[in-house]
């Protein structure tokens, strides 16, 4: 009997069994296993693992409650089939041109649209806008995040510990926001930086956030110096180039003849003078001075 | 790696597997199915789907009886599938399916480039409720940021074919100008909107970030036919053009990396030394002025290609001075 066989058989017998089945009896009852028991552990161990690889959840059940080692297998049927999302027909063509268009073939293959049922082929108006991925860990920590579990993981050779309040993608990779533990502040996390698998704790360990504003993607508010008031002036000819830079952070007052004032908020003042290095001759720190200066100074001193 | 590996072109165990524990539920609820509408439902040849069912023929429970095996009928071209107690619903969808179709629905929606919005709001809806999210809940996509009047107008003449004329901040020579495009596409890249398209001024095919168009008017000038093909890469292209070899802190070497440097060997003192493309002249003295003190110019005798160091400072040094005289 061939392989394809063989599992198709075995998800079968342990979707209909109405007990868990010891792995003797398996043998014993399917055709297609080697005689020879430790050969057949092994076969048995592979096809147990091939198809948890493609998400057939196969349950380990104790049979008797005396014995540790009185091990049975079975299926639920249950967690087999899906709750189903119930989309219509539209929204799977909807679904397909937004996967083949995000280039997600990756993730999301024909297989995952048969599975709901299939969904015609599409013509050629799929032309890719971009190519969004979705990390591994991604899952932790949007589960996380709603059951308000804590998480710990390696970032940077650093074991960090927080509770995550959002997930965001933005500028082509996801982050995690919530507080950190250990600095007790609140800190943003990129996660294809995390380096280990992270470990959630109970549900409900922290207090419902509340309303958390969208992560503000403003990297000269991520050290831990005082935090300083900066008040920057743009150029009217810049104004469009910054505010697009800036993607909404700061406060913006525009000024009569076109240029505009923004404040910014500044606790890493290496990033904040890169900031304005890139507006070159567009913009000008008018406060406070010690930033102001600080950024004169470093300009000054890299030309000569 | 199991006995299957072999051939790539041919699927595994578990391609089939996958495959056949997907679309049989659907053929059993359709008694009489024809082989042509199983393959075009789900993307399959017909050979595919008559091998599928000749395995499922051989499946059942045991003791493997009559009774006991799926039944497949075929008259001709039709097929009739009967279950027993398995395989009749579909295997569910993994989390990381699940999660990633949700992904696509929001980061569309956020894009706001479909026509198909109240669809796509509505199956968003849907999945995050099998995800068990409630809907939009702390988590977003967002595929750059833009004025969504310019996006609008940039998509807006991609779809009719005409001309866009444009006011347009280089970001490399540091200068707004006119342009006239002939879109090609509308794009998301590393975060950011760009629009695709032949420049007229330039006479070749540029990308424009869409946050960096200070104007943008629509015409009724019809683009010149063009074969679109793929969009290039939006960074300058590093096998050609001037370039600058920089020796640096160890701890910032990695700021080089998305302009995608080619790396030569160390310094005797441990700096790292790096060969990049130049972007144009600001391009060049941001990164001069941000790296500061951390890096220097090697001069690279042997290389055309390669700024001396005076040649860098000529173009760096006009431009800081500019910065330090609105300081004064």
């Amino acid at each position: 009997m061939d392989k394809l066989e063989r599992l198709l058989n075995l998800t079968a017998l342990l979707l209909e069994t109405s007990r868990p089945l010891p792995i003797v009896e398996i043998q014993q009852l399917m055709d297609g296993y080697p005689a020879d028991p430790d050969s057949f552990r092994r076969t048995f161990e592979r096809d147990k693992r091939d198809l948890r690889a493609e998400g057939i959840p196969i349950d380990v059940v104790q049979i008797d409650p005396a014995d540790e080692t009185s091990l049975g297998y079975r299926i639920d049927h249950a967690s087999y089939a899906q709750t189903d999302p119930g989309l219509a027909p539209e929204e799977l063509v909807a679904l397909r041109l937004a996967v083949a268009q995000l280039r997600m073939d990756g993730q999301v293959g024909l297989d995952t649209f048969r599975k709901l049922g299939g969904v015609p082929d599409l013509g050629t108006d799929a032309a890719a806008i971009t190519r969004l991925d979705v990390p591994e860990y991604l899952r932790v920590f949007v589960d996380a995040t709603r059951e308000r579990r804590s998480v710990n993981f390696e970032y940077q050779r650093q074991k960090r510990r927080m509770e995550p309040h959002r997930v965001d993608h933005r500028g082509a990779q996801w982050y995690v926001s919530g507080r950190d533990l250990d600095r007790d502040a609140r800190r943003t996390f990129r996660l294809d930086r995390v380096e280990s698998k992270p470990e959630c704790g109970p549900p409900n360990a922290f207090v419902d956030p509340g309303d958390v504003p969208g992560l503000r993607f403003e990297p000269w508010r991520f050290g831990d110096e005082p935090e300083q008031i900066a008040t920057v002036r743009i150029d009217a000819d810049h104004v469009h180039v910054a505010r697009g830079r800036l993607g909404g952070a700061g406060e913006w007052t525009d000024q009569a003849d076109g240029s505009a004032l923004v404040v910014l908020r500044v606790t890493d003042s290496d990033t904040f003078r890169d900031l304005m290095i890139e507006f070159l001759d567009h913009a000008e720190v008018l406060e406070p001075l010690t930033l102001r200066d600080s950024v004169l100074e470093w300009i000054r001193t890299s030309v000569t | 790696m199991d006995q299957d590996v072999g051939d790539v072109s041919r699927p595994t165990a578990s391609d089939r597997l996958r495959r056949i524990v997907t679309i049989l539920p659907w053929i059993a609820a359709r008694p009489g199915v024809t082989l042509q509408e199983i393959s075009q439902q789900f993307g399959l040849s017909a050979e595919d789907v008559s091998g599928d069912l000749e395995v499922v023929f051989m499946v059942g429970v045991p003791p493997y009886g009559p009774d006991d095996l799926i039944d497949v009928i075929t008259e001709g071209d039709r097929v009739t599938v009967r279950l027993g107690g398995a395989f009749t619903r579909p295997l569910r969808l993994t989390d990381q399916e699940l999660l990633s179709l949700y992904l696509a629905v929001r980061a569309m929606l956020a894009a706001g480039a479909g026509p198909h919005n109240a669809v796509l709001a509505s199956a968003s809806g849907k999945l995050a409720t099998a995800l068990g999210l409630e809907h939009g809940e702390r988590i977003t996509v967002d595929l750059g940021d833009a004025d969504p009047d310019i996006l609008k107008l940039c998509r807006g003449s991609l779809d009719q074919g005409t001309q866009l004329d444009l006011s347009y901040y280089s970001f490399t020579s540091n200068q707004e100008r006119q342009r006239t495009v002939d879109p090609k596409a509308v794009l998301s890249r590393d975060g950011h909107w760009y629009l695709w398209g032949w420049c007229h001024e330039a006479g070749d095919d540029r990308m424009f970030r869409v946050d960096r168009i200070r104007t943008a008017e629509a015409s009724d000038r019809p683009v010149r036919a063009t074969n679109v093909g793929d969009a290039p890469d939006h960074r300058p292209d590093p096998t050609s053009g001037a370039t600058v070899t920089l020796a640096l802190d160890r701890s910032v070497a990695g700021l080089l990396d998305e302009y995608r440097p080619l790396v030569l060997d160390d310094l005797s003192d441990g700096r790292a030394v790096r060969s990049v493309r130049v972007g144009g002249d600001a391009w060049l003295a941001r990164l001069m002025l941000q790296l500061g003190p951390y890096v220097q110019v090697v001069d690279q005798p042997d290389d055309d290609r390669s700024l001396t160091p005076a040649e860098v400072e000529a173009i760096v040094a006009p431009i800081a001075e500019r910065v330090i005289d609105r300081y004064r």
